[in-house]
Parts: C-alpha cells; structure tokens; sequence
C-alpha cells in the first residue's frame, strides 16, 4: 500500500506540471506548437513570488504570475503575425528567461543562488469541510493550497472545454484551418487566446513551485518542467483524461523515484526513466497514425471514442532559413 | 568580384547587426547592475581576449569554445538538412560517457588509446543520433520532441550511470574514475582547457564546410533541407538524408562529448551536459547555419560567457549577463524576418511611388496549415518566409494575386552559394 505521504506530495508535485500540460495540449489543439512553455513557467514562477512578496499578498502574486505569462502568449501571438521564427524565438524566450529571472534576483533583490520571501508564506493548505473526513480519501483530497485544487478545476474545465461551441471552433481549428476560416473561425483570435491561456496557465503552475511550495527562487526553478509538459501533453494526445493521466504519471514516477532513492537503494533515473519511454512509444504511436491508414483494429475502437488524438503535433519547421 | 563583396556584406549585416544590438542591450544591462559600460567593457576584454603576462584571456575562450564549436557543426549539419532536432545534449552527453568508459577500462599506448576514446565517442553519439534520425525517417516520428525526450533519457542515464556501475567514489557530486594519462589530448595551455581539441574543432569545421558545399552527398543534405521536392526529384531521398543527417550530426555531438572529456576534465563528472547542445543550436541560428560564421558566432558566445564570468568576480555583475545577452541575439535574429520584410516594403515603396506598397506579403496564420512562423503557403510546409517558395520575380512582376511571400531582392542571392 502505497504510503500516504508518498501520494500526497506526488499529487502536489504534479499541479505545476498538470498546468503546464492543459497548457501544451491545448496550443496542441489550436495548431500551435508551443516551445515556450519552459519559460512561461519560470516567468510566472518568478514574477509571482516577487510580486507576491511586494503587494504582501501570495494570492494577487499568483494573478500576477498568470497575467505575465498571459502577456507573454500574447506577446508570441503578435509575433507569429509578423512572422517571426516562432520556434527560434521560443528557443530565446526560454533561455532570455533563464538567465534574466537570475540577473534580476541577484542585481535588484539581492538574492545569490536563492531568494526567499519575506513577507509572505507559502500558500496554506486548505482543508475542504465534508471531504476531509471521508475516510480513505480525506486525506488524500484535503489539505492542499488553493493551486492544487485549481490544477483539477481546469482539468475539468479543459474536458469541458470540448463540449462548448468554443471548445469546436478551437478544434476546428486545430486541425484544419483553412476549413475553419472558411467556415467562418477566426483562426487568428482563436491562437491568440490559445496562447493567452497556454501563458496564463503555464504562469500560475510556474507559480506554484514557488508561491504555493517553497516561498522562494532559485536558479531554473521550474527545472525543465515545462518540457515534460509538452512531452505529457504528447503522451495524452492532448486528450483531457490523457493530460490528468500523463502528468500524474509523470509526477507519479518523480516522487516516487525520489522516496526510493530516500528509502532504498534503486537509482531514482531508473524510474524516470519509464514516463520518458512511455512518451517516446506515444510519440511513435503519433507519427504512425499520423503518416497512414489506421489499422483495422484501431477501426473497432473508433465509435467509442469522443474526442479523436490532436491528429499529429503541429508542424515544425523542416526547411531552414536561407 | 564586388559582387560577391556586396553578398557577403549584406548577409553580414543581419548578424553585425544583431550583435551590435545585443552588446547595447547588454551594456544597459551592466548600467543597470551599477557598472560603466567603460569598466564593464574593460573587464570582459581582458577576461576574455586581452593577453597580460602569464594568462591569456583569449586562450580561455578558445579553450571554453572547443566543445561549443563541435557541437555547432553538429547542428549546422542537422538543420541544413531540413530536421529541427535539438538532441545534441543528448548525444554529446553520451559520446562523453562513452569515450570516458574506452578512457578508463582499456589499456592501450597512447595515440592508440586516444583515438579509440575519441572513436567511441563519435560512434555513441552517431548511434544516439541514428535512433531518433531512423523514426523520423521509417516512422514520420516528430524529430524536435522526439530529440527533447532522448535527451531527457541521455540525461538521465548519465546520472545513473555516473552514480552508480560508473562511480568512482561516495563523494557528494559523483564521477568516474579518471582516464588513464594514455587517453588525454594533450594540452597546450592546461591552465586555460586549450589543447588538441580546438585542433579537432576547427579540423571539423573545415570539414563540415567542405562536406556541405563541396561533395555531392552535402548538396544533397542541403537540397533535402531547402527544397525538398526538388531533392526528391534529383534522387534524393528524403529519408536517406534525414539518417544520414541525424547520424553525421549525432557523431559530431558526441566527438565533441569525447574531446571534453579526454581534453579537459578527463572524468565524466555528474552534471556533464551542462548546456553545451543547447549553445551550439544557438550559435548555429545566430550565423544562420554557416558553418565558419557559426564556429566564429560559437567563440563569440564563448568570449561572452568568459567575460561574464570575469565581470562577475571584478565588478560584481551577475554573470548571467552572458546568457541574457545571448538570448536577446537569439531574438533580435529570430526577428530578422520581421526586419527584413519590413526592408522589402520600403524598398518597394521606394521604387515605385505610385503603387503604394506593391503586392502585399500575405502574412498570418490565417489560411495557412498549422503554421510555425506565421508563414504564407509555400511548397515546402512550415518553412520561414521566402523559403523554398518560387522565387517570384515579384518585383519585376504586375499586380498578381500574390499569396507567396516575397524574397528580397530574389536575383542578388545566389541560393546556394557557399556561406562563409
């Protein structure tokens, strides 16, 4: 039986990543490829603890750490329509990110390797009144901030999502543009809000690691993170209760590995490692689907299913510049 | 001849500018740290070019640039063949390990030894390269993500590795044993990681520009990459290429793996892959994928982050300047598009008065496949603009419809003409 302590921190541990991850899959949806949100969660993880810090309110450092990484989804949108690289400038924002978050911390705050909060204290957890006393769940379900509990609304809302008007149109989208535009989509608006609420979202779970956990910075905080994001989104097919699985198992597979390493003395890679093969075959599995006819007995399968795999990641660019 | 003085100074003056921009952003950076520009400059200029007695700050940079340079040509070679892959991490990480392991378990004379190190490496990284090159080949496997999760398990193997069957010793920051004496490159100026290895790297700079521009299967690499169709209609095939690409790109990678190891820390260390992929895709953008620009961008990256470093110790600055100001050339040259078509648009307007813009670039993503870039339908998908497209006698042309994007000025860019 697994230990309660051990399913607590990994449910906790895995809200940035579960955000980060609607977050990917839902620029997946709209046929975006979105590279930047490694740096969209280190943006918000910042901004939120230094904001929360000045204003002395770890909350309004949260809606700060959404409105930046909304800002800069938006921000990539204006780009995209003036044809910049995307990828390239996704490749800059992260590293720009990276390295300037830590300039900052160390000219303006005076933070070495790490900052910390004075004014404020991680969030507190919260215990929810009826749930708390259920008997095995209670613990399992109460008790965690406010972050975590939002992290499962928008999992819901993101399931949600696809059975609103708005939720096709972003489909539409996604996967045929041309089609949608003539239908009427505006696929312009459409990736600007995909990318605004890819930001916001990747902000508030950049937020949380620091904010809601540990009530400080360091260095890469959000420690590559956002590309597990993307490669969770890629294991679920962006598909809503493929993105709770695969964040949870990748979050899972984390706090395990670090309890055994704690506890035993199997290597935590090792356990690592099996999320990381786990999206390599559904990335095969992707590029497969993607290429060819589905096998027959893919056919059986396809009634039951309501909302189809993204039909293949968004393109990336194969030709350079000249 | 002046012609091609005048090419090369107007592919110049994109980068040029780029960098001018950079260093400006950078010293109002150092302003804003509370440094002069005037001492901030002359901190970084000896930490990592001027000479003073004993050390030499540019020995230093040659020195941090070895690996840099290696795996520059490693993704110059990747990107010129049309596959975004960004696993050079990975493979340098694994061509490291590899030429540490020949290091450490052979007994071999010396010349011997190291070769057969540095062999291993570049087999490892080749094979580590072949894996993800073969799925995009065989099964339309997606090469970014694809890269991005091989580096994730290189990574991670590294640090099993290291930590455990490969350890040394119960230290806090776990290593391998170290390589026998018979297996180091010899170094000219130890103090400053200066030795055979920049030998080896600018050996397979000169070798990648003549692989590119001066064989056949280079031209077909670079076909593969700029014009696909035709690729495909000269004999091409695409998959042949993208294998060879990835396994050529991947054996560069992980030599350059091997070269740091033997050259300069002579154990594989836990904490290895430090970056060093992710620089060399960056120098590889900002020269726009020539192979000596990207080599001389790679050493300028490698001045910045020594001179940060200097600049942090003398005035206190934070050494992260180095990578802020990467990353902003990063930008301004993944803005070079904007620019550039911005240029295109005055020139027009410039040339003929009358018509006002001329034929508008259509832009966005609005009627486009899912787009990187916001590019207009072209030939070959999700290229950057003006990429692969006809090369529309648009300027000389009336007022077609145009929906392909416009060249500048189409007739001065020979397409293939070696970059420098």
């Amino acid at each position: 039986m697994p230990d309660l302590d051990l399913l607590q921190s990994a449910l906790r541990l895995t809200t940035p990543l579960l955000f980060a991850t609607i977050a990917s899959a839902l620029c997946n949806r709209a046929g975006i490829l979105n590279l930047a949100i490694e740096g969209k969660m280190l943006l918000g993880c910042f901004v939120g603890i230094v904001v929360g810090d000045a204003v002395g309110n770890g909350y309004a450092g949260v809606l700060a750490a959404a409105l930046a990484g909304a800002l800069l989804g938006a921000f990539m949108y204006l780009l995209t329509r003036y044809g910049v690289d995307v990828v390239v400038f996704a490749i800059g924002v992260n590293l720009l990110i990276l390295s300037g978050t830590v300039y900052v911390m160390r000219t303006f705050l005076g933070g070495v390797g790490t900052w910390r909060a004075t004014e404020i204290r991680p969030l507190e957890g919260i215990e929810l009144p009826v749930i708390a006393d259920l008997p095995v769940l209670g613990p399992l379900l109460s008790g965690y901030n406010v972050l975590v509990y939002l992290s499962w609304v928008c999992a819901v809302a993101y399931w949600a999502l696809f059975r609103t008007v708005a939720g096709r149109r972003l489909l539409a989208v996604g996967e045929m543009p041309a089609a949608a535009a003539d239908a009427g989509i505006s696929v312009d608006r459409t990736h600007l809000w995909a990318l605004v609420a890819a930001g916001a979202l990747s902000g508030v779970g950049g937020a949380f690691l620091s904010v809601g956990n540990l009530g400080l910075f360091t260095r890469n905080m959000t420690d590559s993170r956002g590309w597990l994001a993307v490669t969770a989104a890629l294991l679920a097919t962006s598909r809503p209760l493929g993105v709770v699985l695969a964040a949870w198992l990748f979050g899972f597979a984390d706090a395990l590995a670090i309890q055994l390493q704690v506890t035993t003395d199997i290597p935590p890679n090792l356990i690592q490692f099996l999320p990381q093969i786990a999206a390599l075959v559904a990335l095969v599995a992707v590029g497969v689907r993607a290429s060819g006819v589905p096998p027959a007995w893919r056919l059986l399968w396809q009634r039951r299913r309501r909302l189809p795999a993204a039909p293949d990641l968004p393109a990336t660019p194969t030709t350079i510049e000249r | 001849m002046s012609d091609r003085i005048a090419t090369h100074l107007r592919r110049l003056s994109a980068p040029v500018t780029a960098v001018l921009l950079g260093l400006m952003a950078g010293l109002a950076l150092v302003t804003v740290a509370g440094g002069t520009a005037h001492d901030a400059f002359r901190v970084m200029w000896n930490t990592s070019v001027a000479c003073t007695g004993a050390t030499c700050g540019f020995f230093q940079t040659l020195g941090t640039a070895t690996p840099l340079i290696l795996t520059t040509m490693a993704a110059v070679i990747c990107f010129r063949s049309g596959l975004f892959s960004i696993g050079q991490e990975g493979q340098y990480v694994v061509g490291a390990l590899a030429a540490t392991y020949v290091g450490y378990s052979a007994e071999l004379p010396a010349i011997v030894h190291v070769t057969a190190s540095l062999v291993a490496g570049v087999v490892a990284g080749g094979l580590y390269g072949l894996v993800p090159g073969l799925l995009r080949a065989y099964l339309n496997v997606n090469e970014l993500i694809a890269t991005i999760i091989f580096n994730n398990i290189a990574l991670m193997l590294a640090a099993y590795l290291v930590n455990y069957p490969m350890r040394a010793d119960r230290s806090s920051q776990a290593y391998t044993p170290a390589v026998h004496d018979s297996a180091h490159l010899p170094a000219f100026v130890p103090s400053a990681n200066l030795g055979v290895g920049l030998v080896i790297a600018v050996a397979t700079v000169v070798a990648t520009r003549w692989f590119l521009f001066r064989t056949t299967a280079g031209f077909g690499q670079r076909m593969a990459g700029q014009a696909p169709v035709f690729a495909r209609y000269a004999g091409i095939p695409a998959r042949t290429a993208a294998v060879r690409a990835m396994t050529i790109s991947g054996g560069v990678a992980g030599l350059a793996g091997g070269v740091q190891v033997l050259g300069v820390t002579h154990r594989f260390i836990d904490g290895f892959g430090d970056g060093t992929g992710l620089d060399g895709i960056t120098a590889a953008i900002l020269a726009n994928f020539a192979p000596v620009g990207a080599a001389l961008v790679a050493v300028l990256i490698s001045a910045l982050s020594v001179g940060s470093l200097g600049l942090q110790i003398d005035l206190g600055i934070p050494a992260e300047l180095g990578g802020t100001v990467t990353a902003l050339l990063i930008l301004v040259v993944a803005s070079q598009g904007v620019l550039e078509r911005m240029r295109v648009a005055v020139a027009r307007t410039l040339r003929r008065p009358g018509r006002g813009s001329g034929p508008e670039t259509e832009r966005g993503p609005e009627k486009d496949p899912p787009v990187r870039g916001g590019v207009g339908p072209e030939a070959s998908p999700g290229g950057p603009p003006g990429h692969g497209a006809v090369p529309v006698g648009a300027a000389a042309g009336g007022p077609h419809p145009t929906r392909t994007t416009v060249t500048a000025p189409p007739a001065a860019h020979p397409k293939d003409a070696p970059d420098a």
